[in-house]
């Protein structure tokens, strides 16, 4: 969001609910980098992740006198219209995701120092963590890309996921783990050699 | 100042992520803190998920670029064109319906609706009886013809105690 405070977002709503046609391609602007980051986190698919961020902004744009800032901030309620138009795009597609993880050697090899060998198996460890995340279930998958595609706290996560604070916790251990277990059967190395080379 | 209480390993990796982030409360942090200092499993899961957090972080936040100016474009038109009806009115437009599906046969020919006309029972077969007394002549012999009869009724069926009823008042009125 360009790390647009609320203040500044409230305002929008309130310039264009008025009438202010600007505001609106203001709050476009400020929203549509997370929005759609968002989208691609949870939908792995660019051209999806397009498609349901535009309409996520329509739907936000027609129904803004909804928007009760007293109940949550314009962004949580934002993503909350944009998750719910992803798991549609689930419901539908029942995710066909790329299986990166077959194009992958299974013992990758260890990163040393930062050679050409050890930025190549950085990248590795990235598709890696990327094909993971993309065989998590949709419900972890959400609470991880919230967590750390968007640095929100738990109780954001539960507010946008619609469910208890302790249930957003528990999805983004569960996430963890199952990352963990995921990691260490394609690259059983990688994890390993990085925490070495980090220390 | 008082140690903190230990606390258990699976209590420490139940709150580790919260921990990372500062979520937790103060006391609880301090006990997590003192755990991961003197627990080796524990600091190398604490320490392995740091990684993997970096790496994910960098995973999402890099989506594949998008054309922001197309979609703001796709989004005016979308804007431009009018709305569809809202849910509640196309639900009430629905019930109409329904409710004019129910209404029409009702209201002409009742044709189909079962409930609406009981069927006529017949008449008591005592009825006809003296009907067909009413209209018999009286011979001079005192003899009774009748020049109608009752129509023929199967053996088993309650009408046919009635016609043998019948043919028993004849027989006791003809002298």
């Amino acid at each position: 969001m360009n790390a647009a405070e609320p203040e500044i977002l409230h305002e929008l709503v309130a310039r264009s609910l008025s009438g202010d046609q600007g505001a609106y391609e203001a709050l476009y602007t400020q929203c549509s980098p997370l929005i759609y980051r968002l989208c691609y986190g949870l939908l792995m698919n660019r051209q999806d992740a397009e498609d349901v961020m535009q309409e996520a902004f329509v739907y936000a744009f027609r129904n803004l006198r909804r928007f009760d800032s007293k109940r949550a901030s314009f962004k949580t309620w934002l993503y909350t219209i944009a998750l719910s138009r992803c798991r549609n795009v689930y419901r539908r597609k029942h995710l066909p995701w790329i299986d990166l993880a077959s194009l992958l050697p299974i013992d990758l090899p260890a990163p040393r120092a930062e050679t050409p060998e050890a930025r190549l198996a950085r990248n590795d460890l990235r598709v890696s963590v990327e094909s993971a995340l993309a065989d998590l279930s949709p419900a972890l998958r959400e609470a991880v890309v919230l967590r750390y595609g968007h640095g929100l706290t738990y109780r954001e996560i539960a507010e946008v996921i619609g469910c208890p604070q302790k249930t957003a916790e528990s999805r983004v251990r569960l996430a963890h783990e199952r990352l963990r277990g995921l990691l260490q059967t394609e690259a059983p190395s990688l994890l390993a050699d990085l925490l070495r080379m980090e220390a | 100042m008082n140690r903190p209480r230990p606390i258990c390993c699976e209590a420490v990796q139940q709150h580790l992520a919260a921990y990372r982030s500062g979520e937790i409360h103060p006391a609880l942090q301090r006990r997590i803190a003192q755990h991961l200092h003197a627990c080796d499993s524990c600091y190398a899961l604490y320490r392995n998920n740091q990684v993997l957090e970096q790496e994910m972080r960098q995973v999402l936040m890099a989506p594949p670029p998008v054309d922001f100016g197309r979609v703001w474009q796709g989004i005016q038109v979308d804007l431009a064109r009018p709305t569809e009806s809202n849910p509640p009115v196309r639900y009430a437009l629905l019930a109409t319906a329904l409710l004019l599906m129910l209404l029409v046969p009702m209201t002409f020919g009742r044709s189909g609706i079962a409930w609406a006309t009981p069927p006529t029972p017949p008449a008591p077969r005592s009825h006809a009886v003296v009907l067909l007394l009413e209209r018999a002549t009286p011979s001079p012999n005192g003899a009774v013809t009748l020049s109608e009869t009752l129509p023929d009724t199967p053996a088993s069926t309650p009408d046919a105690a009635y016609r043998t009823e019948s043919l028993t008042v004849l027989s006791i009125m003809t002298p």
